[in-house]
């Protein structure tokens, strides 16, 4: 259920849309939909392919599709209506040089480079090969000055003399990955903040279409250093059903088993920082402490720690033994008792609550128009986990509850993924003893062909909602597209926008309440001159008769 | 105490070199402790349990290339180091550590502690303004407020013991503890606040605002390297080991204790004692605190410590008028 291929454009659920009206399409959706999942691009026959996906939280999608030429390609912004598509809208122009007509920020950039050069064509039409992007880049002569996130002078609505505009960020021992806001402070109180992503491009939308269905899983894992398992299954999953294959029960019940062993240890792990942000070091040297056992579990089922690369299409790649499955519950039942004892001294901790409560305080109308997902939009309040509306994996026979909590804000949010651990421990011992018998490892790996069509899917990582589109095109080895939509990316319009009129100290906790994973949402390719060395030369085309030496 | 003018000058490199070591030792206890308390080992490589770590990193960042910025106010830059290091060895000389008399003494020296306060102060100021980036003027404007705030407390706290000694010499009043009590017993509220206030002096959390690493990157030290960091740093323990030593002095009395009259040698290690035990106080507030919210710091510093400061001058004003 989780993934679902696109009905053909019959106006039902995918409606096709002319680009003048889509404004008052969004608008009439946007009633009973309103919350927006993503805008897809597609370059295909000569046009950009726009696929605007909405939900109205219980899963109920339907899409709006608008079709514009390749030449100049160019739309009205619907960030009026809904303020997180600005930052979809940004991504598309950066990535397919659509025109957003009324965009508020019309000339910044936030994937691409600013050494990227301003004519070129954008890096994710068809039309452009890799030989050719990598000859554009290499050409570019000296870097770009970068167009000001929020310029000082002009139209601006601050006197330079009262403002400050703070750098915070790409390097700050706050950040565990590079980006940058430019924060606009009046004394220590925020008065704007933009976000600029992007340090790490990888370009991995654009290497994706370069390599088989089987190769671009191992690629797609490598987008989130945490929640690499979501990403792998999200990709699965859509590629499942793109393919027509179906896994065995047994496989769901351990997919699900290590997906929730990655939610206890992000969530984990985010609850440490979120004392280390406060200033508040022990409370993350205890948790991470904790978290080490989680860790090693996933070591013993998977083989590694991070990428754990367990998940293929068809199954998983091994099997766990029972005796192994013990263990898991064994541990589990002492992280369990350590995690409840540390969490529920520090949540209680009254200096921790003055720095969390009310600190960062959004409305759910706000969440909900910024297009927040996950641990954020239920800490304001709405049940909103695809786990539950979506059902995938093994998730329909077992039990468990979508944690919300009342108030939206540091505290509340800190609260929902403590509960969610607990909820995550229940959901592990459940699968310990229902886990049913049978083969989860397919006989082969997939090394076939694509059919034509689409298909999209959405999991349910520690973050909130990951929205995976994949395209495949008849007699292909490799996906015609894939778009990845990373639950921080609606996050951090929420994120920036809750900034405003809190103090410097309190940034820290803002801007990481949501558990920003900035190196997911960069997809791009960077390239820095000088750096020509180091730069890995970028697979071709994989040949159709290639073999894969190793069994995976 | 008048001594010949070459005993002088000999304790005064003693105690000199003294506190340089003893001032990187206590480094490495406070490590130790908060290390312990967040389930690390902390430094355990450099001499038995680590314990030279302290002083081999201030010889490694000795060694390092000092990065100097364009604009950098020289003249700031190199004299804030020499100022810190010289006048809290200075302020050291007149703490009662070796013996009952300090090495330098003069009626009314109890206000030497306060040019020190101030000069270290001003020798951080110094170093944070002498390059103008956001971090370092955010972090410097922090330090300023926090002195301001602490500074009154101490001053306050100070004018208590006065009041109960009835002299601003710091031998006299250690002697007056030796022939009374310790003024732990009869002003408790003041030691406590003192050595919270102590917290704020030193930059430690829940008061370490203005080098917050996660909101102002190193604050003030965020452009020093090489050297003048080792020497920044020095002053920072330097700092801990005599504002510790003077709450010792002043509300422990000093080194004194059971045969401590009698064999020489124990008043120095008393002294190392007590310096010790509220150095473990203040590493365990440092292991619990959440740092305080930058626009709550009058409310969570400045407020309540001086309330409980005026309670104990009550108490004792009322103690007092009782005897007489």
């Amino acid at each position: 259920m989780g993934a679902v291929s696109l009905p053909k454009s019959d106006g039902t659920t995918v409606k096709l849309v002319p680009s003048e009206s889509i404004v008052d399409a969004v608008k009439e959706i946007a009633t009973t939909h309103p919350h927006l999942v993503g805008i897809t691009a597609v370059h295909a026959d000569s046009n950009i392919e726009l696929l605007y996906s909405f939900d109205n939280f219980r899963g109920e999608l339907r899409h709006l599709r608008v079709i514009l030429p390749d030449k100049q390609p160019s739309i009205d912004s619907i960030s009026g209506i809904l303020l997180g598509a600005y930052i979809y809208e940004m991504e598309v122009r950066d990535m397919f040089g659509v025109n957003f007509n009324g965009h508020p920020l019309p000339n910044t950039r936030l994937l691409l480079p600013d050494s990227y050069p301003a004519g070129a064509p954008p890096p994710l039409l068809k039309t452009v090969t890799m030989d050719q992007l990598m000859k554009l880049l290499d050409s570019v002569q000296e870097l770009q000055p970068p167009s000001p996130a929020i310029p000082i002078t002009g139209s601006s609505r601050y006197s330079a003399e009262s403002v400050v505009i703070l750098p915070f960020g790409p390097y700050h021992p706050a950040l565990k990955e590079p980006e940058h806001f430019a924060l606009a402070l009046e004394g220590e109180k925020i008065v704007e903040a933009r976000p600029r992503i992007g340090y790490v491009h990888r370009g991995i939308e654009k290497l994706a279409e370069n390599r088989t269905f089987l190769q671009a899983l191992f690629l797609v894992e490598r987008v989130c250093g945490i929640c690499s398992f979501h990403h792998s299954w999200t990709y699965t999953l859509a590629a499942e059903k793109l393919l027509g294959i179906t896994p065995g029960a047994r496989a769901e019940y351990l997919r699900t088993l290590v997906a929730e062993l990655e939610r206890i240890h992000s969530h984990s792990l985010w609850i440490g920082l979120l004392g280390y942000w406060a200033g508040f070091d022990s409370m993350f040297m205890w948790l991470w402490s904790a978290r080490e056992r989680i860790m090693k579990l996933l070591e013993m089922i998977a083989g590694n720690r991070v990428n754990k690369s367990y998940i293929t299409i068809g199954g998983v790649r091994a099997d766990v033994s029972d005796e192994k499955l013990k263990i898991v519950q064994r541990e589990i039942e002492e992280f369990k008792k350590e995690f409840k004892k540390i969490s529920e001294a520090v949540m209680s901790y009254e200096p921790l609550w003055e720095r969390t409560k009310n600190i960062g305080s959004f409305t759910a109308e706000l969440a909900i128009s910024a297009g927040a997902v996950g641990p954020t939009l239920r800490g304001a309040g709405i049940p909103y986990d695809i786990r539950k509306i979506e059902p995938y994996g093994a998730y329909p026979d077992l039990s468990f509850e979508v944690i919300t909590e009342k108030g939206g804000d540091v505290l509340s949010i800190s609260t929902v993924r403590v509960k969610e651990t607990f909820e995550s421990i229940r959901i592990i011992e459940q699968i310990v003893e229902k886990i049913p018998s049978g083969n989860p490892v397919p006989q082969t790996f997939f090394m076939g062909t694509s059919k034509e069509g689409e298909a999209f899917a959405r999991t349910e990582p520690p973050r909130g909602e990951l929205y995976y589109y994949l395209r495949g095109k008849v007699g292909s080895r490799n996906p015609y597209r894939v778009k990845i939509r990373t639950p921080t990316l609606p996050n951090l319009v929420l994120a920036a926008e809750a900034l405003k009129g809190y103090t410097l100290a309190d940034v820290p906790l803002i801007l990481t309440m949501i558990d920003p994973c900035f190196s997911c949402e960069d997809r791009a390719i960077v390239y820095v001159k000088g750096m020509e060395p180091l730069m890995v030369k970028l697979p071709r085309s994989v040949p159709a008769n290639l073999s894969l030496g190793c069994p995976i | 105490m008048s001594s010949a003018p070459l005993l002088t000058s000999i304790l005064t490199i003693v105690a000199g070199i003294i506190f340089f070591f003893l001032s990187f030792l206590f480094e490495w206890v406070e490590r130790k402790a908060v290390a312990r308390i967040q389930k690390r080992v902390g430094p355990y490589f450099t001499g038995p349990g680590g314990i030279f770590q302290p002083f081999v990193d201030f010889l490694k960042l000795l060694s390092k290339t000092e990065a100097i910025s364009k604009g950098t106010e020289l003249l700031f830059y190199r004299a804030s180091p020499i100022i810190g290091v010289t006048l809290l060895t200075y302020g050291f000389l007149h703490l009662p550590f070796l013996s009952q008399s300090p090495v330098l003494n003069f009626n009314g020296d109890l206000l030497v502690i306060f040019i020190v306060f101030a000069f270290t102060c001003l020798s951080y100021l110094m170093a944070g303004l002498s390059l103008r980036t956001p971090f370092t003027v955010v972090g410097t404007g922090r330090l300023i407020v926090q002195y301001s705030l602490y500074e009154l407390i101490f001053l306050s706290s100070f004018a208590l013991i006065f009041f109960q000694a009835g002299s601003a010499t710091i031998s006299d009043i250690v002697r007056y503890q030796m022939i009374n009590r310790p003024l732990v017993l009869y002003q408790p509220i003041g030691f406590i606040v003192a050595v919270f206030s102590l917290l704020a002096k030193l930059e430690k959390p829940p008061f370490d605002l203005p080098h917050a690493k996660q909101e102002v990157a190193a604050g003030w030290m965020s452009e020093l390297s090489g050297r003048t960091l080792a020497y920044m740093r020095l002053i920072g323990n330097m700092d801990y080991l005599f504002s510790i030593s003077l709450i010792v002095t002043l509300f422990l009395g000093g080194g004194s204790g059971p045969f401590a009259s009698q064999i020489i040698v124990l008043w120095p290690i008393y002294f190392l004692i007590k310096a010790l035990a509220i150095a473990l106080v203040l590493s365990y507030i440092e292991g619990v605190a959440v740092r305080v919210r930058s626009i709550l710091l009058p409310m969570r510093l400045g407020i309540p410590l001086t309330s409980l400061l005026v309670v104990q001058a009550v108490i004792l004003a009322i103690w007092r008028m009782g005897l007489w």
